[in-house]
């Protein structure tokens, strides 16, 4: 780790200005968990538009702390409400939900806030820690390798999100197609613009996101949807954990961090599986297994630790190779790129005061949600009293300006009503978004290294799984697709010996 | 089957169609693309050519497992319950407000077309205490109008253009 820059950036990240950009990203970002209907890649892309007249490193500074602070926010509302105000709280809503009801609100909230600072702040460290590091190994992989390792990252997204793979992989394709349109930078050659001059340029990464996530999800609000009026559960007294408590809590912060981190640097597609895993874990693990299901403690306190340390290890491969593993990381790519800032190795080359004014606005940021959540729990229960027809129009509205903002064209608010009508038969037809999204943002870059590669190798097909590192990823990638066919017929087997 | 199920597979069959035709789109596009001399051994043609036949096979394949009767699942609402039957009217009214929305902002500006948009919407969703809601509409459009175009420096349409015709020009 590079320290005198680890400790420059830290210094960095305390200045007036930056700590106003974490702290209202903090703010933000809880908010956004706390609300249901708006997930951390949506608020992000709704925010894109404040990057013409931000600086880089604040905006940055500000979509890190909106990442962090989705997680913290996102358990108060699966606790309080029993509707998880994100995806990644769905598992805590189990437990959580019959903790409010017994009671114990207060408990579940404390160990929720203070295990995603826990491990917040250990995922951060390892980030410091980890992400120069592969930053050096990036900068000795050839095209052949980062084409690679987008193909991983596709096949993988596209195959573990959704109701089946295929459906994923189609999304990934659909996604991919999008990326076509426009002029072709190499050749000059122009796909998919039927004649059209204004799609020459191509669909803008924040017109798809935006209307992927806001305009689809409202529409289909309005078509399958019926929106009710969210019954809180009662709390009283303060948020905070007895001896008791604390005694039970801590392991599973360790073991959800332990599961979350690694999982967020691999293409795993964001924070569902993990916390899925943590929850599983807890309950295999927990003397009291009876209590499972009627408020365990441990049910709460393991995924809400993973959940923030999944969200911190998206960040290593982003910022060390440029590679985005969930949504909400390929939106922050799409803000670098607003900004002309290549994410990748040499990042931590040419941007050092940025990443690590970023990495410590992460610690900072980690902080401060633990601060604002405990003891202003109660604020943010009053917004969930927000009606919900208003955050949906809201929401529809932010996505228009956010969409004409960009280029003052009609054209972008078309395109941005077709897309989102991709985006309501997705929904309705159990189509994942996030590998679309994942498609758009990274196909023109993995279209680059394909052409790299067989440009060098004039032509020869075999040069993409010439190097070692790029054998080494498609076998890993096919493995991971394959066992889900083969783990059934060899447990089939192993059953039929008994 | 009864008749619901009928009803949405015949949707999802047409829905994975529409599929295999943008993978066909494609690949009729990277067909006729006019390709230069600057091209190099790998042309701009390579890359959609993978994507499109991809996207068909997929397809395909999706659409005969959906014939078999594998349909997808309707993904869950937040903050809200699903209703599995279709409301077209909600919707149509939604997509309605967003069409007048696109075509009138340039003319009657962004503040009076944005509230229209968020009074139709919020109404849509089920929201009935309407001079309540107005009132909020109102307010938001313009503090959204004000705060981007003065807070944030960007523009967005203030509307009735036609009232001074190419006025600001001559100046």
């Amino acid at each position: 780790m590079d320290f005198t820059h680890f400790l420059e950036g830290f210094a960095n990240s305390l200045t007036l200005t930056n700590l106003g950009f974490g702290l209202l990203g903090t703010l933000l970002g809880t908010l956004v968990g706390v609300l249901p209907g708006i997930g951390p890649a949506l608020a992000i892309s709704l925010l894109l538009p404040i990057t013409f007249s931000v600086e880089p490193q604040s905006a940055l500074i500000m979509f890190a702390a909106i990442y962090y602070g989705t997680m913290f926010g996102g358990s108060t509302t699966s606790i309080l409400l029993n509707t998880p105000g994100e995806s990644g709280s769905v598992m805590t809503a189990i437990e959580g939900n019959k903790m409010a009801r017994a009671g114990r609100a207060g408990a579940a909230l404390a160990t929720a806030a203070i295990g995603s600072f826990v491990a917040g702040a250990i995922a951060t460290g390892i980030l410091a820690i980890a992400a120069p590091s592969i930053a050096e190994l990036g900068l000795m992989l050839r095209p052949a390798d980062y084409f690679a390792l987008m193909v991983v990252a596709f096949g993988t997204v596209g195959a573990v999100m959704g109701q089946s793979p295929i459906r994923g992989l189609i999304s990934l394709l659909v996604g991919l197609s999008i990326s076509l349109i426009g002029i072709d930078l190499q050749s000059g050659a122009q796909r998919l613009t039927f004649g059209s001059m204004n799609a020459m340029d191509g669909i803008e990464t924040v017109v798809v996101i935006v209307s992927l996530f806001a305009l689809g999800e409202a529409m289909y609000v309005a078509f399958r949807g019926k929106l009710e009026h969210a019954k809180i559960n009662e709390f009283k007294g303060g948020a905070w954990l007895s001896k008791d408590d604390w005694k039970r809590s801590w392991k599973p912060w360790l073991r959800g961090t332990a599961i979350g981190f690694p999982s967020g640097v691999l293409p795993a597609g964001g924070s569902e599986l993990p916390t899925f895993l943590s929850y599983s874990l807890e309950k295999k693990l927990a003397k009291n297994k009876d209590e499972f299901g009627k408020g365990a403690i441990e049910g709460v306190a393991g995924p809400e630790a993973a959940n923030n340390a999944n969200a911190a290890g998206a960040l290593v491969p982003l910022l060390a190779l440029g590679l985005p593993t969930s949504a909400t990381a390929a939106v922050i790519l799409a803000a670098f790129q607003q900004f002309n800032i290549q994410a990748g190795p040499l990042l931590f080359v040419d941007q050092p005061v940025l990443v690590w004014t970023l990495i410590g606005s992460l610690f900072i940021g980690n902080f401060l949600l633990l601060v604002i959540n405990l003891p202003l729990v109660r604020v943010w229960v009053k917004l969930l009293q927000i009606p919900a027809p208003y955050l949906y129009a809201g929401i529809l509205v932010f996505a228009m300006v956010g969409a004409y903002a960009l280029n003052n064209l009609s054209f972008d608010l078309w395109a941005a009503l077709f897309i989102g009508i991709i985006g309501l038969l997705f929904r309705r037809f159990g189509y994942p978004i996030t590998p679309l999204i994942l498609g758009v943002i990274l196909g023109p870059m993995a279209e680059v290294e394909l052409r790299r590669t067989l440009q060098i190798s004039n032509g020869d097909p075999s040069a993409l799984v010439a190097t070692p590192f790029s054998a080494l990823a498609y076998l890993i990638l096919a493995a991971a697709l394959a066992i889900p066919y083969l783990l059934p017929p060899i447990k089939r087997l192993l059953k039929s010996k008994k | 089957m009864s008749l619901e199920t009928k009803q949405s597979a015949k949707g999802e069959l047409v829905f994975t169609s529409f599929l295999f035709v943008a993978g066909a789109t494609v690949f009729w596009d990277t067909m006729n693309l006019a390709t230069t001399a600057v091209d190099g051994v790998i042309g701009p043609k390579v890359f959609p050519f993978i994507i499109a036949i991809s996207l068909m096979v997929l397809s395909s394949l999706q659409l005969i497992s959906v014939i078999r009767g594998n349909l997808g699942k309707p993904e869950d609402i937040e903050g809200g319950t699903q209703v599995s039957k279709p409301n077209w009217k909600g919707l149509g009214i939604v997509i309605g407000a967003l069409v007048a929305f696109i075509l009138l902002q340039e003319i009657i500006g962004f503040m009076i077309s944005a509230t229209i948009l968020f009074f139709s919407v919020a109404w849509t969703l089920g929201e009935r205490k309407w001079l309540r809601l107005l009132l909020i509409s109102i307010a938001i459009s313009v503090a959204i109008y004000f705060g981007f175009t003065a807070g944030l420096q960007l523009n967005l349409p203030l509307g009735f253009e036609f009232l001074f015709p190419a006025e600001v020009e001559e100046w």
